[in-house]
């Protein structure tokens, strides 16, 4: 049978209608975002290209002048502190000697190397008891570290002639 | 068309559209990004590099009587004419009369410095001697005394010979 009154349009369900305009939006919003990366892409390209210009720049003559001056001076403060760590005061050796001579003791030859702490001396003592007591002051000086004698003889007027090999602590010339 | 036909292929053409598409490029927007932020450490860097290096030099100048002493232990050249008469002079002032004096040829040591040595031959009294090698010892040259030998006379006058060693670059 022919219906002659009209039914009313069906009505969509409310998901159905909330779904359809969510998708044509997620739609728009990934073609629009498409274009909104390639232009921060272009942004941040041209940035970069700026950066690495920058970074690229050689240094300006004063600049390097500057850093020459600065690093001239760097190493010379680290060499002058390195020379003046070991430098040395050999003239504390005569302190050393002053201190510690026998009266009768005379010294006519002196050799000191001080790089290797050693001194050679050459001399005449009164007589055997006086060297003696002139190789324990030594011993008892605590800036001798070793002792050798050598070359004893009776020279003229019956003096004693002997070289001793010392060997002095190095904070002697410090 | 259908709606639900509708909602499909947008989600779908959407989907692809973030796999094939939007995703390569937020890589490499990413990427970009990453090497901004390192480009940018560079430069700050470079930046506190220099800033450093200018506050150095500036500082450097409130020392200028300090680096001045420097200088002179280590002059640029040995200046051997200079420390002659130093020695000519010093010896003298002291009481001693040089008898001669010899440099040996400069031996490049560690680190570019140089090292050039000198023999003293000198006649005097102990103590002047004593004084000559306390001046030495003091002298804004850094003058070390290597080794020393001498042989007293009965007359109280020493010979003397001294080598020693001066730094320059």
């Amino acid at each position: 049978m022919i219906e002659i009154i009209p039914k009313p349009a069906q009505k969509l369900p409310l998901w159905q209608n909330i779904l359809f305009y969510f998708s044509i939006a997620v739609l728009i919003a990934s073609f629009l975002s498409y274009f909104v990366l390639g232009h921060f892409i272009k942004n941040s390209q041209k940035t970069l290209q700026e950066l690495e210009g920058t970074l690229a720049r050689e240094k300006t003559s004063s600049q390097l002048l500057l850093e020459e001056e600065v690093f001239n001076y760097q190493k010379k403060i680290a060499d002058f502190s390195l020379l003046l760590r070991s430098h040395l005061f050999t003239s504390k050796t005569f302190g050393l000697l002053e201190r510690n001579s026998h009266p009768k003791i005379w010294f006519f030859q002196f050799n000191l190397d001080s790089t290797k702490n050693l001194l050679v001396l050459s001399g005449e003592a009164e007589d055997f008891s006086v060297l003696g007591q002139q190789l324990l002051i030594f011993k008892k000086e605590p800036l001798i570290k070793g002792l050798d004698l050598s070359n004893i003889s009776v020279g003229r007027k019956g003096r004693v002639e002997f070289t001793l090999n010392l060997s002095l602590a190095p904070q002697l010339f410090r | 068309m259908n709606r639900i036909v509708v909602i499909s292929l947008s989600l779908l053409i959407s989907f692809a559209w973030g796999i094939f598409f939007l995703s390569p490029k937020n890589k490499t927007l990413n990427f970009l990004k990453e090497e901004i932020g390192q480009k940018q450490f560079e430069l700050q860097s470079q930046e506190e590099y220099l800033a450093n290096l200018t506050r150095t030099a500036e500082n450097l100048k409130n020392y200028q009587i300090q680096l001045a002493k420097i200088d002179s232990a280590l002059p640029d050249t040995p200046e051997l004419p200079a420390l002659f008469d130093f020695l000519q002079k010093s010896a003298s002032q002291s009481g001693l009369v040089l008898k001669g004096l010899e440099a040996t040829s400069g031996t490049q040591a560690e680190e570019g410095l140089r090292e050039t040595r000198l023999n003293l031959l000198l006649i005097g009294s102990y103590t002047s001697f004593k004084n000559f090698l306390s001046v030495l010892e003091y002298s804004s040259r850094l003058i070390e005394t290597e080794s020393l030998t001498f042989s007293s006379s009965e007359a109280g006058l020493i010979n003397a010979k001294i080598r020693i060693k001066v730094n320059s670059y």
